[in-house]
């Protein structure tokens, strides 16, 4: 019985992430570019035109292929199941805490409060024009994360009690979280 | 006299109009995306003559100038052996064909910013970096 539950429990677990994974590839394509171009390649803006969209619901998606003058042309090619895929990613994304870090050239210290208990999922931007990699020992991961000059990348994790601290070259950064 | 001064005259014109005629541009482009539109109007507005191709994906162009991912917008430009990607400005195209640099494939405007040719209500640029490029490295070409 226990082994037909955690059979049943991991082919559930394949298809959740198969799905997740092929709504990702639509938003990173859709339309010939992807709308990462203009919300950042985890829909969380990186500092371009169309901004954060993460929870996005389908309704919102509609009435922007409607209205925003830059996607109306995308409107005909996104049918109603595609457009709910893109939804389905979004509110994905938004079950996390985002949390941003962008790596710049020169010594900096950044520190970021976590509310809540939700998984973080951590942005970063290499903004310089070396690669970086940043041990995740501290996030209880035992890999290096290598960001190649000028891209993003993202790492999800859960944040107990105690702060975390991240090193990437003369960069750091502060995790802490609070109660509330 | 005379006709061998209109002769002249002409000669001089067409030469002097075909060195300084803008080279065109061949632009790569969804169908579905209009603010590219808007980046191939002011390149006309400056001159230059644009022809479209419009396509689903127009990969191997940007393959063959070594365009890397994080460098993408949502057209690519392919102007007298450079590759221009995304909302350039104008000024840093002109600049571009006229020092030739060597070394570079191209220069890039990734993504979308808000304040660049195409996108912004305005000719103020501000906030994103025009970045050249080769196969090996990167670095800033023009500061906004």
């Amino acid at each position: 019985m226990g082994f037909l539950f955690s059979s049943m429990l991991g082919i559930a677990l394949l298809v959740w992430t198969s799905v997740a994974q092929s709504n990702e590839t639509l938003y990173r394509t859709a339309g010939g570019y992807g709308c990462l171009v203009c919300h950042g390649k985890y829909a969380n803006g990186g500092g371009f035109v169309g901004g954060n969209i993460r929870g996005a619901t389908v309704d919102r998606i509609n009435k922007a292929l409607a209205t925003q003058p830059t996607m109306l042309l995308l409107a005909p090619v996104l049918d109603d199941q595609q457009r709910a895929e893109l939804s389905d990613y979004l509110q994905y994304l938004a079950d996390f805490n985002l949390v941003e870090w962008n790596l710049v050239d020169g010594e900096t210290t950044q520190i970021k409060r976590v509310v809540g208990n939700k998984d973080i999922q951590l942005v970063i931007k290499n903004e310089t024009f070396t690669e970086v990699s940043i041990d995740l020992a501290p996030l209880g991961k035992q890999e290096l994360m290598i960001v190649q000059p000028l891209d993003t990348e993202a790492v999800v994790f859960s944040i107990k009690n105690r702060p975390i601290t991240l090193e990437s070259g003369t960069n750091t950064l502060k995790l802490q979280k609070m109660n509330n | 006299m005379r006709n061998f001064m209109k002769i002249v005259t002409v000669l001089l014109l067409t030469l002097s109009s075909s060195a300084f005629a803008k080279p065109i541009i061949e632009l790569y482009k969804s169908p579905t995306c209009s603010c590219c539109k808007k980046w191939a109007a002011i390149m006309e507005k400056e001159g230059y003559t644009v022809n479209v191709h419009l396509q689903n994906e127009w990969n191997s162009v940007k393959e063959s100038f070594g365009l890397r991912p994080q460098l993408q917008s949502c057209h690519s430009a392919v102007i007298d052996g450079y590759l221009v990607e995304g909302h350039v400005p104008p000024q840093d195209v002109a600049r571009l064909l006229k020092e030739r640099p060597l070394g570079i494939k191209g220069i890039a405007a990734p993504g979308m910013p808000q304040y660049s040719p195409g996108m912004a209500p305005d000719e103020e640029y501000k906030d994103f970096n025009v970045i050249a490029f080769s196969d090996k490295s990167m670095s800033v070409y023009h500061k906004y």
